[in-house]
């Protein structure tokens, strides 16, 4: 479990504050999805847990341990995965010899299935690779490291369409209970059916945090046909011959969760998602 | 508590992860050290050496001049290779402690160094050899690189001079605090600067340096003759070989906890204002 208690952060150089007294609390054995308007300090709340930036007051803690001591045997439970990353030009093989040491929980056979997922064999060349395929290698070895808590920023961006799909295939196949895996993203669509917990940043608040049973329990997501929007709609978006409308699930119907409609909603009327905080 | 394996695999990680860097610092340094030797070497016979004559002084001295400068550009040139956001990501995440990662970059320094500066001095007797053996005296075969070796020993007793008295005085110490200071002056240097950070580093220094000329030129100079004329001359100077090599000590000390601190404390971006 990550506890993030009342931190305060500020990029110093740029004098821009990103968190004040900001508190937050991630269950474990579940991927999170961090989601936030531009700017809202996504990337510096995933670096700030993996001790890459330091918090000026507050503490961040994982499964009860400070993380900014830096421990080995914490760091050997944390990976990131960033949107932008550096891979040295030497083979794959080589690449997990020289890091696969530091996790005494990688896996080399799930590293192998992975990438056999993502249509790759392991005789590879990480400096002969795109972009694209640079990040389905890298994330095949966040996974099989068998970190307790794995963390990823924007990790379908420069993954081609069926790599998308397969990237879901292989996030579901790696999943345990002992494992957290924080994904913060703006494309939502490409992890919608991957999250089974939700949160929502803004302006230094947490605006939702709650998990996928808990959101579908207390709204519904439906089409409305015609120009008619329902009285208790918090938010409905016009489309072709009628609206999509996110209203309060009074009379317990399962919908599928649409989670562009979910963040438009929580922006816009925050108030309405007040029980869903914790 | 630092773990040998640890700092074994952390050192395997830099080298391997950071290996064209590393390379081109290598090609760069040994490519002007054997120029460098190149140069200074080029009027010297190797008969010279072969008689078991004194090198010259000011042959020695040239290259141990450059061998302290590429050695106190070494770790700050080191500490630039995880200046990039992406790289310092891997490198911050990788399951050591800052101890241990520190620890593995003064290893590479200090065992990367010695390798390069034995292939530069072979590298630069041989380019010697092959352009001097058609003048050659005959006899003279002997490179350079092998007569280096065979003059170390004889090095040692120069480190360890004997004052008017006759007295053995510990110079040696003196060379140690010697290299080492500006080593650890610019190993912070390298923690605590993220860009130019020989120049800065640099600089700093020769304003401290430039600070104190003026304080001995104003006020200093006048109170340590003072002082010296009061005491016997060989005390006074022994006096102040050991005040000196005291306060290159402390600073030795004081640098490299400050760069201990600001390399433990490292975040990938640059959190402090000036640097």
């Amino acid at each position: 479990m990550i506890e993030i208690n009342k931190i305060t952060y500020q990029y110093k150089k740029s004098h821009k504050m990103v968190f004040t007294d900001f508190s937050l609390t991630i269950p474990k054995g579940n991927v999170c999805g961090l989601l936030g308007k531009n700017g809202a300090g996504k990337s510096t709340l995933l670096y700030l847990i993996s001790a890459l930036l330091r918090t000026q007051k507050g503490s961040i803690t994982f499964n009860g341990q400070n993380v900014w001591k830096r421990k080995p045997e914490l760091l050997q439970e944390i990976f990131i995965v960033p949107e932008e990353f550096d891979l040295p030009a030497i083979s794959l093989q080589q690449y997990i010899n020289t890091n696969a040491p530091f996790y005494p929980n990688f896996n080399k056979e799930l590293m192998n299935e992975c990438l056999k997922d993502f249509e790759l064999t392991p005789e590879l060349n990480l400096g002969q690779l795109s972009m694209g395929q640079k990040k389905k290698v890298y994330i095949c070895f966040a996974l099989a490291t068998g970190v307790q808590l794995l963390i990823m920023d924007e990790p379908s961006n420069g993954l081609d369409i069926p790599s998308k799909s397969q990237f879901r295939k292989v996030v579901s196949r790696c999943m345990t209970d002992e494992r957290t895996i924080l994904i913060s993203t703006h494309q939502v669509k490409d992890v919608e059916m991957l999250l089974d917990h939700i949160i929502i940043i803004e302006n230094s608040q947490v605006l939702l945090n709650a998990n996928i049973g808990e959101i579908a329990n207390a709204f519904s997501f439906e089409f409305v046909q015609g120009g008619e929007m329902p009285e208790d709609a918090i938010f409905c978006l016009p489309t072709i011959g009628g609206a999509a409308v996110v209203r309060p699930n009074t009379e317990n119907r399962e919908t599928q969760i649409d989670l562009e409609m979910l963040f438009n909603a929580c922006i816009a009327n925050p108030q309405k998602f007040n029980n869903l905080k914790k | 508590m630092a773990s040998i394996k640890r700092i074994a695999n952390v050192t395997r990680w830099d080298l391997i992860t950071n290996w064209k860097g590393y390379r081109s610092m290598i090609i760069s340094y040994t490519l002007a050290y054997v120029i460098g030797l190149c140069i200074m070497n080029w009027n010297s016979r190797y008969t010279v050496l072969h008689t078991q004559e004194a090198f010259s002084v000011l042959q020695w001295s040239g290259i141990m001049s450059m061998t302290i400068a590429m050695l106190m550009t070494f770790p700050c040139l080191i500490s630039s290779f995880i200046n990039a956001k992406q790289k310092k990501i891997s490198y911050l995440m990788l399951p050591a402690s800052m101890t241990e990662k520190l620890l593995s970059r003064m290893v590479i320094c200090f065992i990367l160094f010695p390798i390069m500066l034995l292939a530069c001095f072979f590298l630069g007797d041989l380019i010697h050899y092959l352009v001097m053996v058609p003048w050659m005296p005959e006899g003279s075969t002997n490179l350079a690189f092998f007569d280096f070796f065979s003059h170390w020993h004889s090095l040692f007793p120069s480190l360890v001079a004997t004052n008017s008295n006759g007295e053995t005085t510990y110079m040696y110490f003196d060379f140690i605090n010697v290299l080492l200071l500006p080593t650890t002056y610019l190993f912070m240097g390298g923690c605590l600067f993220t860009k130019r950070a020989i120049i800065k580093t640099w600089g700093i220094g020769i304003v401290a340096l430039v600070m104190f000329g003026l304080f001995m030129d104003n006020v200093g100079a006048e109170l340590l003759w003072n002082w010296m004329h009061n005491i016997e001359p060989n005390k006074a100077a022994t006096v102040i070989r050991w005040a000196a090599n005291t306060i290159a000590l402390g600073l030795n000390i004081t640098f490299a906890c400050v760069g201990y601190k600001h390399f433990v404390n490292r975040e990938i971006v640059k959190n402090r204002r000036f640097l």
